[in-house]
């Protein structure tokens, strides 16, 4: 992931990437909200967050949008069995 | 057989103004035991306890409305920083509303957004993206709120 430090700019690539992440992240905070079984979502959420912090120092481009795919993929695992669970 | 009459068209009408009472939640028994001229309370005690309980005074008139209790800034503050307390990395730091959460505090962006999804759950609506990059202080969190809230006029 891009450096976050304000001295250091970065470029548009890296800054579209870093917004895509960051994206990624809400988007899978808001989805756990939708778990009905609390401690499966605090478990999940600290899954998400070790998952995120560990990868956060990559600054290789190739890296992250692999990254970014695995989250992505697992976003739409967790929404499918959202779903199933729901209906 | 009256008071069959009664419960039914009690139950079928909700919510008309009563003339006697003054009390919507007595609704159309009211009329209805006029018309019959028979006591109301027998009926009430049976069929509207709880709401005559609710109400809070038998001479007022009641509107529907919107929430009455308007938050205040202050509220709005402490809720924020209560928010923030509870933050596992803000715990034991010392915290103030002009804090800045990068510089000041050292937080990362992740973080950053933890919080904002955390101030989302507490004060119950969504923070846009665009909105939340902005948000970088508590103050600036509460005078967002607040814009929400229509609190300044």
């Amino acid at each position: 992931m891009a450096s976050k430090l304000p001295k250091q700019t970065l470029s548009l690539k890296q800054f579209l990437l870093r917004q895509e992440v960051l994206k990624l992240y809400r988007d899978i905070i808001r989805t756990l909200r939708k778990v009905p079984d609390e401690s499966t979502r605090l478990e999940l959420k600290e899954w998400a967050r070790t998952d995120f912090r560990n990868n956060k120092h990559h600054s290789d481009e190739t890296t992250i949008k692999s990254m970014l795919h695995y989250g992505r993929k697992s976003l739409d695992d967790l929404r499918k069995s959202l779903a199933l669970s729901d209906s | 057989m009256a008071a069959v009459n009664f419960v039914r068209s009690a139950f079928n009408g909700l919510l008309r103004k009563s003339t006697t009472y003054k009390c919507a939640a007595i609704c159309r028994l009211s009329t209805v035991a006029l018309q019959q001229k028979c006591p109301i309370k027998p009926i009430t005690n049976s069929y509207n306890i709880e709401h005559t309980q609710n109400v809070v005074s038998l001479r007022k008139r009641q509107y529907a409305t919107g929430p009455v209790h308007k938050i205040t800034e202050s509220e709005i503050q402490e809720r924020v920083i209560k928010v923030c307390k509870a933050y596992d990395k803000l715990v034991t730091v010392q915290l103030s509303l002009d804090s800045h959460f990068m510089t000041d505090l050292g937080l990362d962006s992740l973080d950053h957004v933890e919080i904002i999804m955390a101030m989302e759950d507490e004060f119950g609506f969504e923070i846009p993206d665009g909105d939340a990059e902005r948000l970088v202080r508590p103050r600036d969190i509460v005078q967002y709120v607040a814009d929400k809230e229509d609190i300044y006029d």
